[in-house]
């Protein structure tokens, strides 16, 4: 009893610590340009750094009928020539001047980015205008680029003992219907059919200014920021083809599915076990943040207690893949020498029974809230953290000063959601159970 | 769309300045450093405790240790068990971890600030109160084993164990990671000894880094380190690196590898070498990022690779220039041969003015991104104390990239990039690399993926020039037993392959991808056998119309000898 109470008065004590540190709201600055295209600011001239964003509402699931992978290739494309610029001189007008750009292909949107020197914001904002409206692409561009996302494949894939697992099989086997099945890095076959057609099609029916968000947050004035996108943003023609949109709802899924697949070079066998997920501005969301957290943040969660520690697993996990339409939610394990695919199986499904069966403890929710208070503000020291959180906010719930409530929802939390989620979403019908060993010689 | 100012890039605005001050610095009477970097932006703290010796001072037979040692710290101590230790860690949304590398060893954190005293005392107990219990130790064990075995599985790791033994030779960098036997032989005596022997006070420095109250901060520090005794430690000397007078050639036989993953080494300079920011320069030129010429030439314009780069690994006493790409399996002769083209050039022309400047933009401008979290200033303050860099290493670095010329370039590129003497290191198929690559080295050696060195005679009978001409008809006497058994030959040689078929009395055979080598030829005949299909090997010699060799079966205990000769 004095033991509970001690536990108690720490709690508490904890929460008031938590209760304490505030994240600082993002100063969001919105307009939109007369040709559609939203522009999001963030003005902060504490360092002479800038971060550049630009997001297009076009990704993976867009990718056209037996061309999987190609909203991925056609991102590689973007470093391409323009009217006004050679091949590759993003990376010149970002490598060369001390800063970096990197892009990314979600499932659901395209980003582009830039972090430099601030005085090449200008220089920056001229160049992304231009990819956006003069891009060309050739037929010796493409086939190059081709061979090089077909490389990407399969170093990241082919190379790596799970890449199978992660980057194929997950998707292909845990939907039915949704684009989603087909996953984004494609594979070798659709890669070798696409054609310059193809990119010139979907880069005239999706990159364009009402299809994008730019962000920018750092050292600007912002006058001077808003004449800019103005002069080079706001001047683009956009064309009035209506842009075709995922319609396919994937259904709910009324049966346990089970698969077994193989690949060479698995030293020990896997598992991964999925369900749906709500869809990105579902109000279950927080909760189920919270729950990932509780499961499977750090040495004291609880699936690397009973299954890490027990000497079951090498690894197990489990994470939220939260989508626009319906994710997944994902439990996932590697055997430890001489256990079994059944063993990691039995495991999470102890682990998963237990959360539904019983509040987690105050302490637990309290752990996980500190510990995603601690990954935000963490996330929010740099320009670049600031925006891709923001663009975050834009892609998922529609709107970007949703990023300034994201830690009140957090917070609001309760015992009760986090059981009612993990009741809500996981049964013994709705699960895909996927085994992965290696192929026996 | 393209209106006039779409036509050029707009120029840059005036350069900003950019300075980091200089931290405060104190040390306690037992020696301990502590250097403190106030930054108010943001409520979290960042902490390294790190200490001046790793990997290198292992005795030979325990490799492994120091690594254990530190990843055991946070696995029980006096007061926590390793469960309670993760829950009280946790409970603050903070981080701690522990590793040990060559050249040092080192505790970091990062937490709110709002909990920094809460971290302090949990570091001060890990460091100072490890138990090393006996059952966190068996686990810990199984682990590493188990990970030893999943890492021979991935050949990034594999690639790297070879260039280090390569490069380092008897100089302990060459340690990548323990064999099974060494985990097995740590025990809880060696761990406590080596905790007591490294972990001392006089060979640590504190770095701390974020939103503190120095004067706070200092009293509890003094609380909780300041009863720690110093210890002894003398500084070692290490064998240097093995003289490499020409090019070698090792491949890591990865069967069914999809890429090849290849490095091309040899021996450099270390973390202190006045050579430092000519080589950097150099560097970036050559191979750092996706502007470099490494780059441009595999990736953008041969598109043999995802990605193509080089390196220098600058380590406190020595270190060494890296070049790699993991390219696919076809092209890997093709990219040794742009590898080498590219390090021909950066030693045989001047680099352009552009292109050193366009280097220096980069160098100069990506730090103050990497200064930009407390984190990444953290790290850069670590970097510069372990490796004896100037007290005014942060701030002058930036005017030490710009003070390089071409000239210098020229000169450290010469001097360090070493293309006759390099140490080739690829992990893939070796039945399909072997050929592209064999005219690079004269020394060759081959490796299965257990470290096991293989007979090279094995892989490399594909690659001689053919002899002989199989194309022809031939019969051959089986012996089986006592008993001579009829067999005929047919084929068909072009250049290094043959086709053809194999007729015995169980049934024909088809062979398709028979090879010739030299004055010797092997296939595989696949054959219909009681309506299972069967194949049958076949390899040999042939001295004019004379043929001679062995057929096997999978069902043979050993092959079958066979001589014949020519019939048309």
């Amino acid at each position: 009893m004095r033991k509970i109470l001690l536990l108690a008065i720490i709690a508490l004590f904890v929460q008031i610590g938590f209760g304490q540190i505030k994240v600082a709201p993002l100063n969001i600055k919105q307009r939109t340009l007369p040709n559609g295209m939203k522009v999001v600011s963030v003005q902060d001239n504490s360092a002479p750094t800038v971060a550049i964003h630009v997001w297009y509402n076009v990704g993976s699931k867009d990718d056209p009928n037996g061309r999987s992978g190609f909203a991925h290739m056609f991102e590689h494309m973007m470093f391409k020539s323009t009217k006004n610029m050679p091949n590759e001189k993003m990376d010149r007008l970002t490598e060369d001047v001390g800063g970096y750009n990197k892009t990314s292909t979600y499932d659901d949107f395209t980003k582009y980015y830039e972090v430099g020197p601030s005085k090449y914001l200008e220089t920056l904002l001229w160049a992304e205008a231009d990819r956006m409206v003069n891009l060309n692409v050739d037929e010796k561009n493409f086939a190059s680029e081709r061979d090089v996302v077909k490389e990407e494949f399969r170093q990241r894939i082919l190379a790596n003992p799970y890449g199978m697992l992660f980057g194929q099989y997950l998707e292909k086997l845990s939907f039915t219907t949704h684009p989603y099945k087909r996953p984004g890095i494609g594979n070798l076959e659709e890669l070798q059919a696409a054609t310059v057609e193809d990119a010139n099609n979907f880069y005239k029916t999706y990159y364009r200014p009402d299809n994008a968000v730019l962000i920018v947050v750092g050292d600007f004035e912002q006058a001077q920021f808003d004449a800019w996108t103005d002069k080079y943003f706001g001047k683009i023609v956009t064309n009035k083809m209506a842009i075709p949109r995922v319609t396919e709802v994937e259904p709910e899924r009324t049966e346990e599915k089970r698969f077994t697949q193989t690949s060479p070079n698995v030293p020990f066998p896997a598992v991964a076990i999925t369900y749906l997920a709500p869809t990105s501005k579902s109000e279950d969301i927080p909760a189920l943040r919270i729950a990932e957290t509780i499961l499977a943040s750090g040495e004291s969660s609880r699936l690397y207690q009973s299954m890490a520690r027990t000497g079951i697993a090498q690894e197990a996990s489990f994470y939220t893949d939260i989508r626009v339409d319906k994710g997944l939610l994902v439990f996932y394990a590697i055997a430890s020498e001489g256990k079994t695919a059944e063993d990691l199986e039995k495991g999470i499904l102890t682990e998963l029974r237990k959360i539904q069966n019983a509040f987690v403890s105050q302490n637990e929710l309290v752990k996980a809230k500190n510990q995603l208070i601690t990954r935000t503000l963490q996330e929010r020291e740099t320009n670049d953290g600031k925006a891709g959180a923001i663009e975050r906010a834009v892609a998922y719930q529609g709107d970007p000063t949703a990023v300034n409530s994201d830690i009140q929802k957090l917070q609001n939390v309760t015992l009760a959601d986090v059981q009612r989620v993990m009741k809500k979403y996981f049964t013994d019908k709705n699960r895909v159970v996927i085994y992965y060993q290696g192929e026996t010689k | 769309m393209n209106e006039e100012f779409r036509k050029t890039a707009p120029a840059p605005l005036a350069p900003i300045p950019f300075r980091i001050p200089a931290p405060f610095e104190t040390s306690l009477a037992n020696g301990l450093k502590i250097i403190i970097f106030e930054d108010k932006r943001f409520p979290l703290v960042s902490f390294r405790l790190a200490f001046r010796i790793g990997k290198i001072y292992e005795a030979e037979n325990q490799t492994g240790l120091s690594s254990a040692v530190a990843s055991m710290l946070n696995e029980g101590t006096l007061n926590y068990t390793s469960k309670e230790l993760a829950e009280k860690i946790e409970r603050l949304g903070a981080s701690i971890g522990a590793s040990s590398g060559s050249d040092n060893s080192m505790v970091s954190a990062s937490v709110l600030s709002f909990y920094s005293a809460e971290i302090i005392d949990l570091m001060a107990e890990m460091i100072l109160k490890p138990t090393f219990p006996e059952s966190e130790l068996n686990l810990y064990k199984e682990n590493l084993i188990e990970g030893l075995k999943f890492q021979r599985s991935q050949a990034s790791f594999l690639v790297d164990e070879q260039v280090s033994r390569i490069i380092f030779g008897e100089h302990p960098y060459h340690k990548t990671s323990p064999k099974i036997k060494d985990v097995e032989n740590i025990s809880r005596e060696k761990l406590i000894s080596l905790h007591k022997r490294n972990y001392i006070p006089n060979i640590a420095t504190l770095i701390i880094v974020g939103d503190v109250e120095r004067k706070s901060l200092l009293k509890q520090i003094e609380e909780k380190f300041g009863g720690w005794q110093k210890g002894s430690f003398e500084e070692k000397q290490f064998p240097s690196l093995p003289e490499r007078s020409k090019r070698t050639l090792t491949i890591v036989d990865r069967k069914g590898s999809a890429q090849a993953n290849i490095v091309l080494a040899n021996p450099a300079i270390n973390r202190t070498h006045p050579d430092y920011f000519a080589v950097l320069m150099m560097n970036q030129i050559l191979g750092a990022g996706a502007s470099s010429r490494l780059f441009m030439n595999l990736r953008e314009e041969k598109s043999y690779t995802y990605g193509a780069y080089s390196s220098f690994d600058m380590r406190r006493l020595a270190g060494a220039f890296e070049a790699s790409s993991e390219v696919r399996t076809a092209v890997t002769g093709e990219s040794l041969h742009e590898f080498f083209y590219e390090l021909d050039r950066i030693r045989d022309e001047t680099v352009s003015e552009d292109e050193l400047q366009d280097a220096k933009n980069y160098l100069t401008g990506v730090f103050p991104l990497r200064a930009e979290t407390q984190e990444g200033l953290t790290n850069l303050l670590v970097s510069q104390q372990l490796n004896d860099l100037p007290e005014d290493y942060l701030q002058t670095y930036r005017d030490n990239v710009n003070a390089v010329t071409n000239e210098d370039v020229n000169r450290v590129a010469n001097k360090y990039v070493m293309p006759e003497k390099l140490a080739i290191v690829i992990v893939g198929d070796a039945e399909e690399v072997l050929p592209q690559v064999r005219e690079y080295a004269e020394n060759i050696e081959i490796f299965d993926t257990e470290g096991n060195l293989q007979d090279i005679s094995n892989y490399g009978k594909i690659m001689e020039e053919p002899k002989i001409n199989i194309s022809g008809a031939w019969e051959l006497t089986l012996n089986f037993q006592g008993q001579k058994i009829p067999v005929k030959l047919k084929a068909e040689q072009t250049e290094t392959t043959f086709a053809g078929t194999l007729e015995t009395m169980f049934g024909n055979g088809k062979i398709e991808n028979g090879k010739v080598s030299g004055n010797e030829f092997s296939g595989t005949a696949v054959t219909e056998m009681q309506g299972q299909s069967l194949e049958l090997g076949i390899a040999g010699t042939i001295e004019n119309d004379t043929i001679e060799g062995a057929i096997d079966a999978p069902m043979l205990p050993i092959p079958l000898e066979f001589t014949g000769k020519k019939i048309s």
